[in-house]
């Protein structure tokens, strides 16, 4: 049973929500991967998010939703609110994670983190739009139609391999979706949409001060 | 037959009986022990304490720790695995404990999971009791809904609360350091370091570091690694690399020191004597002393420690005087023997008083050294009495030399006068107040140890960039069985936890955090038991997860495995509990042992505190107590050194008037006092050494006094006898003071002083005993 990796699984946990953060976009769109990454620049700091989780064994989807904040220290609360409130607070170097009545619950054990720098750098190349740093561990491949644009991301080195094995961003002013496939088969797509509910960010900016 | 010839052949079979014994030794393997910890006596009170230290230590001691440390960002990786790869290649490394391959840790999560309905932490036990099986069920969704979870939801069926996740990762969080900037980097350690990144690598040694050909090739390889790789900077330590540094300068002092005398002896004999033969006679007998000493040391202990061969190889400077005495009188005399040998007799006596004095410390390495000692005199004054009058020597002593010894002989006349002996006396009394008045601190194992600054500076960084756990001081907690031992450990965690949030104590670690006792098993299966009900978990059946049928495979599951405790070997056995057996002593006179580690220690008293309202919980300090034992000894050996000199008066007034013996003595009692106040000015304090020290000086002083107490009729060959004597000892013992061993070099130190006070008092206590014995006539 590889335990060890349900240790990766919680980290990345705290690594993916980074990926919610969605993109403002004014400018005619030209489509390359420089204007795209300069969409990116700027980010809505609240994102709602819905996530469907499709996994083998399951017959029906597991079906999650909840916020994103990305605050002015650049830590990131991530909050799913349903089917069951938790709260991770993700730092540069701190992960902490809170129950449905914010209490303060283990977090993951610093074990694999080599793992969990490698899914924390992917998301945050994404996020950047820093896409040459992805091209260690990826192959980038860019589709445009008149509106969108589709980025898909397809593993290539041995550490990422078994991780991830693609993962796709797509979006017209902003990062809409964003999916990607594990090694396991299971899959995750991210829907997202900006808020700007200034009681919510209030709340979640809390958990920074906690 | 004649006597002399019935003495000869006494001697030769003296020599063939040691021959054959040495040549026993050889043929099952000369032991010469590096480790100091061997020389020193038992700290603890409680023998069982001791053999659990000892165990420990040895286990310790196999341990290296490795820093790479570099400026530079990212090219430490490669460079660190080429070193683990050479480290592999020599055969010499039993694992490296930094790494755990993929496949030990599918192993290890295997072993936890199988025992997932027995196993809870303390903290979760707390909760569970308290709240049930919620917070475990809120914790597994949280789980299930974070985006990679995939991995972990088919185990959800098989442990819904996740017990065998969160157990594993308790105990890894209380084995692992607590720095917030440490973490896993492949297969290192990576802590950053005020802005430097270092990787560290640990890993055990399958021979002892006392080993030659692993301390040798480990210590090759690290230093051509770094001349290979001049950016990274390379920080070691572990017992091996002082253990290679101490052998040797251990070796090159041997040789130094050995060698020094050796060639200083021949010189002299040579100038002094004019004449091959007693050359050849005094190596003969220096020899004989030097293998009986060796042969006898092993005899006795089974092995011969280093640091007794460098003060045994000073012991030439001593075992000399007999010959010399010899020769020097040969001038006069045909047959020399008859007219010397009871001041020799007379010599080796008090010698032997000395060091039966040291033997009585129950000190392993004192006692060696002193049976080295009295071997070897023994065997040296057997030749000298036995070989010596086998040949004839035509001896004459050079004119010049003679002249030079005439015109200090008289210089001293000239100052032997009894207001002399009176002012003098006021050496002892500031000696004894100096005495008093000494330092404490300075008695310390690490005299016994030749350490650079560089590797104890290393040490001292690489402790506090791992906050590794303590090494010599930790707790140590017996019980009847294991079982025992196990609930015994769990009960102390209330009273570590409360050192620990009063920051006496950084972490600790011991067995039960990772195998709870069976009784605590058995509870525990208990009371998730309790837990694992339909109800409980429903909302899990509502993600599809769990549902009639794999949950009645979880429930028979968990029913059939009710007797499937985590048993000590089986953790033992795992590649985690390998890593961790440190911790576990095993049977120590019939009782279960076991190690509480304790890092970064504030406060030693609260901790010696605990033990004490214990009776199966030991502090074990050996650091402090060694300390406090050499205090101890010194004090003693300071008495004992008294006794001696009493002891000596005593045998001296059985054979001499009052006033003969008081000169005999007087010597080397100033002597000792100005070694006393001179090594206190320069060193800072008066060690245990140099205490011992100054029984050889008392023991060479009397040796002295006797030549002139036993002398018929004055002559200047006494004090060529007293010279040469004086000269020899000051070159061994001159060069033990150029020794890095602290100790050594304390020893060193006193003995020069020592025997030099005693050299230029010698000849005006001469002239004094001369004109008490009525042979002022010269």
């Amino acid at each position: 049973m590889p335990l060890f990796n349900f240790l990766l699984a919680s980290i990345l946990y705290g690594l993916l929500f980074v990926t919610s953060s969605p993109v403002k976009a004014e400018q005619p769109f030209k489509c390359s991967l420089e204007s795209i990454a300069s969409e990116l620049g700027e980010q809505a700091m609240l994102n709602e998010f819905v996530q469907t989780k499709q996994v083998t064994i399951l017959k029906k989807p597991l079906i999650s939703k909840g916020y994103l904040l990305i605050s002015d220290d650049n830590q990131v609360i991530w909050q799913t609110q349903q089917p069951i409130k938790s709260t991770l607070l993700i730092g540069q170097q701190t992960l902490r994670q809170f129950n449905k009545n914010d209490q303060p619950v283990m977090s993951p054990a610093n074990n694999n983190q080599k793992m969990s720098q490698l899914i924390s750098s992917t998301f945050l190349a994404i996020l950047a739009g820093d896409f040459e740093k992805l091209d260690n561990h990826f192959s980038v491949a860019l589709d445009c139609t008149e509106t969108r644009w589709s980025i898909e991301l397809e593993a290539s080195s041995n550490d990422m391999k078994p991780i991830i094995t693609n993962i796709n961003i797509s979006g017209q002013n902003h990062i809409e979706t964003l999916s990607f496939t594990e090694a396991s088969g299971d899959s995750t797509q991210l829907v997202l949409s900006p808020s700007t509910d200034p009681d919510l960010i209030n709340q979640l900016r809390s958990y920074v001060i906690h | 037959m004649s006597s002399t010839k019935v003495k000869a052949l006494i001697w030769a079979l003296i020599i063939l009986l040691s021959a054959g014994l040495f040549y026993k030794q050889l043929h099952d393997g000369i032991q010469v022990e590096t480790n100091i910890l061997k020389l020193l006596p038992e700290t603890e009170v409680d023998p069982f304490a001791e053999k659990a230290f000892a165990q420990f230590s040895d286990n310790n001691f196999k341990q290296i720790i490795i820093g790479l440390k570099s400026n530079s960002s990212n090219e430490l990786e490669p460079v660190a695995a080429s070193l683990v790869n050479q480290l592999q290649q020599t055969q010499l490394i039993e694992r490296f404990n930094t790494q755990i391959s993929e496949a030990e840790q599918e192993i290890i999560a295997e072993l936890i999971f199988k025992h997932r309905f027995h196993l809870l932490n303390s903290k979760d036990r707390g909760l569970m009791l308290t709240e049930g099986a919620e917070p475990f069920v809120e914790h597994s969704l949280q789980m299930i809904y974070s985006p990679l979870s995939g991995q972990l939801l088919p185990l959800i069926a098989q442990d819904p609360l996740l017990l065998s996740y969160r157990y594993l990762q308790q105990a890894v969080a209380n084995s692992s350091s607590r720095h917030s900037n440490t973490q896993v980097v492949g297969d290192f350690l990576k802590v950053i370091d005020s802005g430097q990144q270092v990787l560290i690598l640990s890993a055990r040694l399958k021979e002892s570091p006392f080993d030659t050909r692993t301390q040798e090739e480990i210590a090759g390889l690290l230093d051509q690694f770094s001349e290979q790789n001049p950016q990274v900077e390379l920080l070691t330590t572990g017992a091996l690399f002082y253990a290679q540094y101490a052998a040797a300068s251990a070796k090159s002092e041997i040789s130094t020191i050995g060698l020094g005398s050796l060639l200083g002896v021949i010189a002299l004999l040579i100038v002094a004597f004019r004449s091959t033969a007693p050359l050849l006679m005094t190596m003969t007998s220096l020899a004989t002393g030097i293998f009986i000493g060796f042969t006898t040391v092993h005899i006795v202990f089974g092995s011969i420690h280093i640091l007794t061969m460098v003060f045994g190889a000073s012991l030439v400077g001593v075992a000399v005087d007999y010959a010399f005495h010899y020769f020097s009188s040969a001038v006069h005399h045909r047959r020399p023997l008859s007219h010397i040998f009871i001041a020799i007799l007379m010599g080796l006596v008090s010698s032997i008083i000395g060091y039966i004095a040291l033997f009585m410390a129950p000190f392993p390495g004192l006692q060696q050294m002193a049976i080295f000692c009295i071997a070897g005199l023994i065997g040296a004054f057997l030749t000298v009495s036995l070989l010596f009058d086998v040949f004839q020597y035509k001896v004459s002593t050079p004119g010049p030399f003679i002249a030079l010894l005439t015109g200090h002989q008289s210089f001293s006349r000239k100052l032997a006068h009894p207001a002399l002996f009176i002012i003098l006396l006021g050496l002892p009394v500031f000696a004894g107040y100096l005495l008093l008045d000494t330092d404490r601190a300075n008695d310390n194992i690490r005299q016994l140890q030749a350490a650079p600054q560089q590797l104890t500076d290393q040490e001292a960084e690489l402790t506090r960039i791992i906050s590794a756990p303590a090494t010599n001081q930790f707790f140590l907690v017996r019980a009847e069985s294991d079982e025992q031992l196990l609930q015994t450990l769990s009960q102390y965690n209330d009273d570590l936890d409360e050192l620990v949030s009063r920051k006496v104590i950084d972490q600790y670690s011991h067995l039960a955090q990772w195998v709870p006792s069976r009784a605590q098993q058995q509870s525990d299966y208990q009371l998730i038991g309790q837990q694992l009900s339909q109800s409980k978990l429903s909302s899990l059946f509502d993600t599809g997860l769990l549902d009639p049928s794999s949950y009645q495979t979880l429930f028979d599951t968990y029913k059939a495995s009710e007797s499937d405790y985590l048993s000590l070997s089986d953790w033992l056995d795992s590649p985690i509990g390998q890593r961790l057996s440190y911790l576990w002593l095993g049977k120590i006179e019939g009782d279960s042992a076991a190690i509480i580690s304790i890092s970064n220690i504030q406060d030693l008293a609260a901790l010696e505190q605990l033990a004490q309202t214990h009776d199966d919980l030991y502090f074990i300090n050996k650091v402090d107590k060694v300390s406090e034992l050499f205090s101890n000894y010194r004090e003693l050996a300071t008495l004992m050194l008294l006794l001696a000199c009493l002891a000596i008066f005593a045998l001296l007034l059985a054979k001499y008037t009052i006033k003969i013996a008081y000169h005999v003595i007087f010597a080397p009692i100033i002597a000792a006092s100005v070694a006393i106040i001179v090594t206190t000015l320069i060193a800072g304090s008066f060690n245990l050494f140099s205490t011992l020290a100054l029984f050889l000086v008392v023991g060479i002083g009397i040796d002295y006094g006797l030549f002139y107490a036993e002398a018929q009729s004055r002559s200047i060959y006494i004090h060529l006898a007293v010279t040469l004597s004086a000269t020899t000892t000051f070159l061994s013992f001159g060069l033990l003071s150029l020794s890095e061993t602290p100790a050594i070099h304390a020893f060193g130190l006193t003995m020069l002083t020592g025997i030099l006070t005693v050299f230029l008092l010698s000849p005006i206590v001469g002239n004094r005993l001369y004109r008490i014995k009525g042979l002022d006539n010269g």
